[in-house]
């Protein structure tokens, strides 16, 4: 079979313009119009050798059994592969090592299919293999480190990364993989280099072909930068430069684009730069390309920075337990419509009652929270004047609710208002419910506890699942 | 030789082109013009007219004139003209039969092979809609060529040693086109095409014409919008505006007794400037921004690397429109070919590398590439109706792929193939223009057997789709012919009453009409009206045909519905 360079009719190592000029050439001869097999064949190998290699680096020669039988097979073996058949992709090159022994591109195979299966521990095997096997070839140390850092041997990974990358080795997504074991061996600024080296490894003219590896490293940077000082406000100058230079190319990343923007929101947040102009720049250009998408991000990065606070004031030994439980119950009703039959109002009423009858004992509590938590005071606002309107008022209030939290409670458990004060809870056969409003609560079977599995199968605890859809 | 002649059939204009010695020569029509309005009429003795005589009579006869039929090419609209109703692929065949007449004179010879222009960016059912056309008028349609193919054609001619990549910008009277394309030796190779069937000068006309309405209800408190003579000339004023305006910043539409009130004729007096008219059409303006996306991307160039971008369509004059191409491109646009002329001079240079009249070896020659994405339905774990991609978008043609498939349930033992055409991950956003079925597979559990499905299309648009059983090699196949119009002319059957037939199924007719005005809109009635529609409409075409046999059955079916 002729390769690629003699169907055009040059030489081997040709370059671009020659093939070009060549095929310009010959198609010709073989029109679509006057041959259009052989137009297809010559087409074919013009695309071949021009197509830009995205995986040029794993490109090397290999050692390949010359038997007829092992190239069917291998050539099934990526097949399966590419269709997304690991299991039996490695099937199949097991079957062909037992029949040809750990040929080098067997090897190989085995490696890539148990890291797609997600057996990492047999694909360090491999790997160990063939890096011991071929000192020479910087691919399969490269792997080696990836494999153990996909394996959690991270202090064992990240001496691989240093040597590899020491010898000169940059494959993209190992540069990725180095930057991310960086930050978890507490070496952010080590992390940081390596993406910068990735950074600069990318041209204008390949920029657009290497979207993803950009947008990758810069996630990087923005999720490493607030961990060394300065550092952040350099990154989102650069991150911004970028992203203006590539708006037309963006569209297509919208992934990308999305965890790129919450991570650059949450590090200025942690250095204290939220008002940072580069950072708002780099909103209003995501704003523009994705007009819809825009807002729902800026509600996904609040509702994260939420999140991030919260957690802290979780921890916080400052704060009330009370005040602890009674944001986490408010925090599942933000932003939802709420069914007024709903577990998520039953706990919100819980906690509103809770906080009523002991107020005014958590002014402290709002006093921190109101300095230091800033998202979180922002978010429940309306929960801070409610608990600070008159007495007469919130007396009123707790009247009402009661009634709403009696009926519910007959429902759902889990809730804290009649254990923290008993004589509240009314005798329930006491209490008249109108008669419509009595046949909605009907209960059927045991009540629905938060923490309990939920009733839908999915083995989830309820309030992981259908509570929340509820 | 056989002449082969180049038509630009456009939604506004048409132009038809001839190789003469190498070279295109426009063909000049009865009017000695060379543009004929895309127009088509009848006159008050009920004869048809094409052309300029048709838009002569426009503003006097809204009613018997149509325009514009090209934007509803492929769709099952109806264009009413007098007393009956015609299909646009009708009307694109009065124009074209109408090129033919004056071409013929003109040539001293009947020519009946055409090249036809089509927007790069039209799918199949409007390219079959198109060839039917031609077919209708007479011709054997040889190619159906892409605009901006045609284009770049009449700019590559006489610049036959230039390496460069040329972005073609077409914006005409109804669609817009972008198409970027290499030349290298003497060779033009389409990277990419991509477009909007949707939009051009039409729509610009259209937005100004609402304006001018509304200002005028504004001020005198009288809507136009019932009145068609008097909409008629206010959007003939409008066209006219604005081409004004493309030469000058402000004009004054004057309309001295548009409309009445209590007696007293009432004026239309406004003054457009140019700055009004351009943000009338912005939002449609930027919409051809993402098409030019598209194409740099498909074919991986940034707009740096343009070397030229050429303009075509009469609304490329708009200033607007050049200010916008250069600043998204950063590139002055140029204008070395005739915006008018050039897709019909193109499309008769293809009719001569065709009819062998441009040597293949020195000549000019082209490649092109499939616009749409080609596939078939799968199950992909999530969903049963994931677009499983074959052949992508803006792939160099003749091309064959193929793709393994695996059986997806135990003992699956045949497979429906369903070839679509569109660009969305989903095939129930798109569009199926074939199927087939393979069966003979061996029972096993899922995932067991395999078939290859293997598509090969090419530029005459044929496509041909082969599924293989790999483990027994038994093979079905299916070849979709897009240039082979299998749509159904619809007859006009409006007047079957005089059929002798008819007095036989007057009644069920009757109930069935009554039956469809009652549940018209309904939306659980859909299915039903739609086939009680059919088939009325089967039974008035065997009356007229009269077939009583035929129409004896379709009564039967009609009663069994009402
Ligand atoms: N000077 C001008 N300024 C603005 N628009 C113009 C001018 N001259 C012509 N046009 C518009 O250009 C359009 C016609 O262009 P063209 O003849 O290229 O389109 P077409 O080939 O008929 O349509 P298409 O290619 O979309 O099917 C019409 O909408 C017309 O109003
Ligand atoms: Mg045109």
């Amino acid at each position: 079979m002729k390769n690629d360079y003699q169907i055009l009719g040059i030489e081997e190592g040709a370059d671009e313009k020659e093939i070009k000029r060549a095929y310009f050439k010959l198609i010709r001869t073989y029109s679509p119009e006057k041959d259009p097999e052989r137009f297809q064949e010559i087409r074919a190998a013009y695309e071949r050798l021009t197509e830009v290699k995205e995986d040029d680096w794993y490109r090397i020669e290999m050692e390949t059994p010359t038997e007829p039988f092992a190239q069917s097979m291998l050539q099934q073996i990526a097949e399966l592969r590419e269709a997304g058949d690991y299991r039996r992709a490695l099937q199949t090159v097991e079957e062909a090592i037992g029949y040809f022994g750990e040929a080098e591109v067997l090897l190989f195979e085995q490696g890539r299919c148990c890291k797609l299966e997600g057996k990492t521990g047999k694909a360090v095997k491999c790997y160990e293999k063939l890096a011991a096997r071929y000192p020479d070839k910087l691919l399969y140390k490269g792997y080696l480190a990836k494999a153990y850092y996909e394996r959690g041997y991270e202090k064992k990974a990240l001496a691989a990364f240093r040597e590899v990358y020491g010898l000169g080795w940059r494959e993209p997504d190992f540069l990725i993989c180095y930057s991310q074991c960086c930050g978890y061996r507490d070496c952010p600024e080590e992390g940081l280099t390596v993406l910068e080296s990735l950074e600069s490894s990318i041209d204008e003219k390949s920029k657009k072909k290497r979207m993803m590896d950009l947008l990758q490293a810069y996630i990087g940077m923005a999720t490493l930068s607030p961990r060394v000082p300065g550092k952040f406000a350099e990154v989102a100058g650069r991150c911004r430069k970028f992203l203006e230079g590539s708006r037309r190319y963006l569209k297509e990343y919208e992934f990308e684009l999305q965890s790129l923007f919450v991570t650059i929101l949450m590090s200025a947040d942690a250095v204290g730069e939220s008002k940072n102009k580069d950072v708002s720049a780099i909103k209003k250009i995501i704003f523009d390309i994705y007009p819809e998408v825009g807002e729902m991000l800026q509600g996904a990065a609040d509702m994260l920075r939420l999140q991030v606070e919260l957690e802290d004031l979780a921890e916080d030994g400052r704060i009330s337990d009370l005040m602890k439980w009674s944001l986490e119950a408010l925090a599942e009703t933000i932003e939802k419509d709420i069914d007024k039959d709903g577990y998520e109002y039953f706990m919100e009423m819980d906690a509103l009652l809770c906080q009523l009858e002991e107020w005014p004992k958590q002014k402290g509590d709002v006093e921190i929270i109101r300095e230091e938590y800033g998202e979180v005071y922002e978010v429940f606002r309306d929960f801070w004047r409610l608990l600070q309107s008159g007495a007469e008022q919130r007396r009123m209030m707790k009247e009402e609710m009661r009634i709403e939290y009696a009926k519910l409670s007959r429902k759902y458990e889990g809730g804290h208002y009649y254990e923290m004060f008993p004589d509240k809870q009314p005798d329930l056969e006491a209490v008249k419910w109108d008669s419509q409003e009595n046949g909605t609560f009907v209960r059927d079977g045991k009540k629905v506890g938060r923490n309990d599995p939920c009733p839908c199968g999915s083995g989830k605890k309820y309030k992981n699942c259908c509570m929340r859809k509820g | 030789m056989d002449t082969v002649i180049g038509i630009d059939l456009g939604t506004s204009t048409t132009e038809a082109a001839v190789l003469r010695d190498g070279k295109p020569v426009m063909v000049i029509n009865f009017d000695g013009k060379v543009t004929t309005p895309s127009v088509v009429g009848m006159d008050d003795t009920g004869n048809m007219v094409v052309g300029e005589k048709a838009e002569g009579q426009l503003l006097l006869a809204p009613d018997r004139t149509v325009k514009e039929a090209k934007r509803l090419m492929g769709t099952d609209r109806k264009l009413p003209m007098g007393t009956r109703q015609y299909s646009p692929v009708e009307i694109s065949s009065m124009i074209l039969t109408y090129v033919r007449n004056y071409a013929g004179k003109f040539l001293g010879e009947d020519v009946d092979r055409a090249v036809i222009s089509v927007p790069a960016y039209f799918d199949e059912i409007q390219r079959q809609a198109t060839v039917e056309a031609g077919k209708k008028a007479g011709f054997t349609v040889e190619r159906i060529l892409n605009e901006p193919t045609a284009a770049a054609l009449s700019y590559g001619i006489s610049h036959m040693e230039e390496e460069s990549n040329i972005l073609v910008y077409d914006l005409g009277g109804g669609t817009f086109d972008v198409t970027l394309l290499e030349m290298f030796g003497g060779v033009l190779e389409v990277r990419a095409s991509s477009g909007d069937n949707r939009l051009g000068g039409k729509d610009f006309d259209e937005k100004l014409t609402e304006y001018l309405a509304g200002r005028f209800k504004e001020k005198h408190g009288i809507s136009l919008e019932g009145d068609i003579y008097a909409m008629a000339r206010l959007h003939q004023a409008a066209v006219e505006c604005k081409k004004m305006l493309s030469t000058q910043e402000e004009y004054r539409v004057l309309l001295p007794v548009i409309a009445e009130k209590e007696g007293v004729p009432v004026e239309l007096d406004e003054t457009v400037t140019r700055e009004c008219f351009e943000g009338l059409i912005e939002e449609l303006i930027e919409r051809t921004h993402e098409p030019i996306d598209v194409v740099l991307e498909d074919s991986n160039m940034a707009a740096e690397e343009l070397d030229m971008v050429l303009l075509v369509g009469g609304s490329t004059r708009i200033p607007f429109v050049q200010r916008d191409i250069a600043d998204y491109l950063g590139k002055e646009p140029s204008f070395a070919v005739d915006p008018d002329y050039a897709v019909a001079q193109g499309a008769a240079i293809q009719a001569g590398i065709i009819n062998g009249m441009i040597d293949s070896e020195e000549g000019i020659m082209m490649t092109d590439v499939n616009p749409y994405t080609l596939g078939i339905r799968t199950l992909n774990g999530y969903t049963a109706d994931y677009m499983s991609v074959i052949i992508p978008r803006n792939v160099t043609i003749p091309v064959t792929k193929k793709q393994t498939y695996y059986t997806s349930w135990d003992g699956q033992t045949a497979a429906d193939i369903e070839v679509y055409q569109g660009e969305s991950r989903s095939v129930e956003n798109n569009h199926r223009i074939g199927m087939f079925n393979i069966s003979g597979i061996p029972s096993g559990p899922a995932g067991k057997e395999q078939l290859e499905v293997a598509f090969s299309y090419n530029q005459n648009g044929m496509l041909n789709v082969t599924a293989t059983i790999l483990s027994t090699k038994e093979e079905a196949s299916i070849a979709i012919d897009m240039m082979q119009t299998g749509m159904e002319e619809r007859v006009d059957v409006s007047g079957w009453k005089e059929a002798g037939l008819a007095e036989d199924y007057r009644t069920v007719i009757r109930r069935a009409e009554k039956w469809l005005k009652k549940h018209e809109g309904e939306e659980e009635a859909e299915e039903d009206y739609r086939e009680l529609e059919e088939l009325v409409y089967q039974l008035k075409r065997a009356i007229i045909d009269g077939d009583d046999l035929e129409a004896e059955e379709l009564e039967e079916d009609i009663r069994s519905m009402i």
